[in-house]
């Protein structure tokens, strides 16, 4: 059996983040690489709906609270502490793997109401 | 979509990314038919990570508020578990299961998000660092903790004279290494089973030489003629740490003795628990006898003068009568499964009346009525005769 500890860190404060929920799966042009590309443009209305310019699309949305709030944790491998018995062949399985808090997630915007196309 | 930006309004931020022209955003708005004016004035640019696809460090976790405050106090939550066993989430004092739900829309962790539009700055951008159909939750649960037991009794503690030397004995921190349960609810365990610390380990004693200790403690508080509730337990040690270590002897009081409120020095007898442990030994022994040979015996074992009385519903989840006959059958003996003790029970016997089986099922149940009521109807099924309810198996 294995114990892995999730918990939050010491050096870095502890972030509070949102939620993007979009309806039906998100489509990348195949074959390329979407990492650090755009995505899309948020827009607030001034009753404070969200509309989100996404390819060719735009979608209206909606803040939610969330039920439970969400905690986002990253994985960390972290070096075991050194006893003086220990041989250097010990010395290669001395990871512990652990899990610390990122950030908090309380809220969320659900795009949830069909896309209306964009013409250009 | 791709859409070329014009080059001489190309700002960037600190994130270094270009932030997008206000021409291009004005046609944006403009194409996708929105008013400008019900628009507030800032705009969030959102861009995807540069390690998003390769990032398979992130995990998405629901608490409740009680699990969220208890990390953010600086507390851990511990997964527990191996590859054959479903994994629990364990804080200092309860157990929960660990499961992941999946969903259908996709969920983007997005940084440096505003949710209401209102932003000193008339654009931001953020980024989305990990994207997900599924996320773990927790719901509580009670742990399985028989193992423990299991493993104490392979090597149970008579004495210095009879250890031995190589075989496997047990630290808490064993314990958190292959128990899947919380330390909190570990330490009470081990206290529901009496277990002791000799030398640092966890060990359960084996019941004659338990019962040698407990003899010894009941004959001499008669020669002295101590009263039940004023009982020196310096002087119990002083007498008998000759033949049994003080530890030992100490902790042997704790569980069958009280330390007095009003004096420190003093302890008072546990009757019921002694009871209990004098009727245990009795029925552990014969497994089946008459009832009322039973009762007269443990008169007999019993102490006169200390006011030491016998009651039926005092060993309830010790053993059970079908008369004229008594039989020992011991809780601690069975399955810590609600499921698997319910079979074995109607194994036992093929109908109980209520009172009988509650007292065999309200420790997998945390002594909760209407958890205890809730299981009867779900594993067991009833009928009254004579104005009595019994219970059968539903198999």
């Amino acid at each position: 059996m294995v114990q892995i500890f999730i918990k939050t860190s010491e050096d870095t404060g502890i972030n509070e983040w949102a939620i993007i929920e979009l309806q039906g799966d998100l489509e990348c042009e195949n074959g390329k690489d979407i990492n650090g590309k755009f995505m899309a443009d948020l827009f607030f209305n001034k009753d404070g709906t969200p509309i989100l310019i996404l390819g060719h699309h735009v979608m209206y949305g909606k803040v939610c609270n969330l039920e439970k709030p969400m905690v986002l944790i990253k994985k960390h491998k972290k070096l075991n502490e050194i006893d003086d018995g220990m041989e250097l062949d010990d010395m290669k399985e001395n990871f512990k793997t652990e899990y610390l808090v990122k950030s908090v997630i309380r809220k969320k915007i659900l795009f949830n109401k069909r896309p209306k196309p964009i013409v250009f | 979509m791709e859409v070329t930006e014009t080059e001489e309004s190309a700002l960037k931020d600190r994130t270094n990314r270009q932030l997008r022209s206000k021409e291009l955003l004005d046609e944006l708005i403009d194409k996708a038919k929105l008013n400008k004016d019900d628009l507030e004035p800032s705009v969030q640019h959102i861009y995807l990570s540069n390690s998003l696809t390769a990032n398979e460090e992130y995990k998405l976790l629901e608490l409740d508020d009680d699990g969220l405050n208890y990390l953010l106090e600086g507390n851990s939550l511990i997964i527990r578990g191996s590859e054959t066993e479903n994994a629990v989430c364990c804080t200092k004092n309860a157990t929960f299961s660990f499961k992941v739900a999946e969903i259908s829309n996709p969920l983007l962790i997005t940084s440096n998000l505003s949710l209401s539009g209102k932003c000193d700055l008339e654009a931001s951008n953020s980024e989305v660092l990990f994207l997900t159909n599924s996320y773990f939750l927790m719901a509580k649960e009670k742990p399985k903790l028989q193992k423990i037991k299991n493993l104490l009794e392979l090597n149970l503690y008579s004495g210095r004279a009879y250890e031995q030397n190589n075989a496997q004995k047990y630290t808490i921190e064993h314990f958190l290494d292959c128990i899947q349960a919380s330390e909190e609810e570990i330490y009470q365990y081990l206290n529901y089973i009496q277990a002791f610390q000799i030398d640092g380990f966890w060990r359960l004693l084996d019941f004659r030489y338990l019962n040698q200790i407990m003899d010894n403690i009941l004959k001499l508080i008669e020669e002295k003629c101590w009263l039940f509730d004023k009982i020196p337990a310096k002087d119990i040690y002083q007498e008998l740490d000759s033949i049994y270590e003080i530890s030992v002897l100490n902790q042997v009081v704790l569980y069958y003795f009280t330390r007095n409120d009003d004096d420190a020095n003093f302890y008072s007898m546990r009757k019921e628990k002694i009871v209990y442990f004098y009727a245990d030994s009795i029925l552990r022994a014969t497994i089946k006898m008459r009832f009322t040979e039973f009762q007269m015996i443990l008169e007999k074992s019993l102490p006169s003068n200390l006011g030491l009385e016998f009651n039926l519903s005092l060993i309830q989840d010790l053993c059970y009568v079908e008369e004229p006959y008594i039989y020992y059958l011991n809780v601690l003996d069975m399955p810590d499964d609600l499921e698997k003790r319910f079979k074995y029970l109607f194994e036992k016997r093929k109908k109980w009346c209520l009172e009988e089986l509650r007292a065999f099922v309200q420790d997998l149940c945390s002594n909760n009525a209407s958890e205890i009521s809730n299981a009867l109807t779900k594993y067991c099924r009833s009928y009254t005769q004579n104005g009595t309810k019994y219970f059968t198996s539903r198999v």
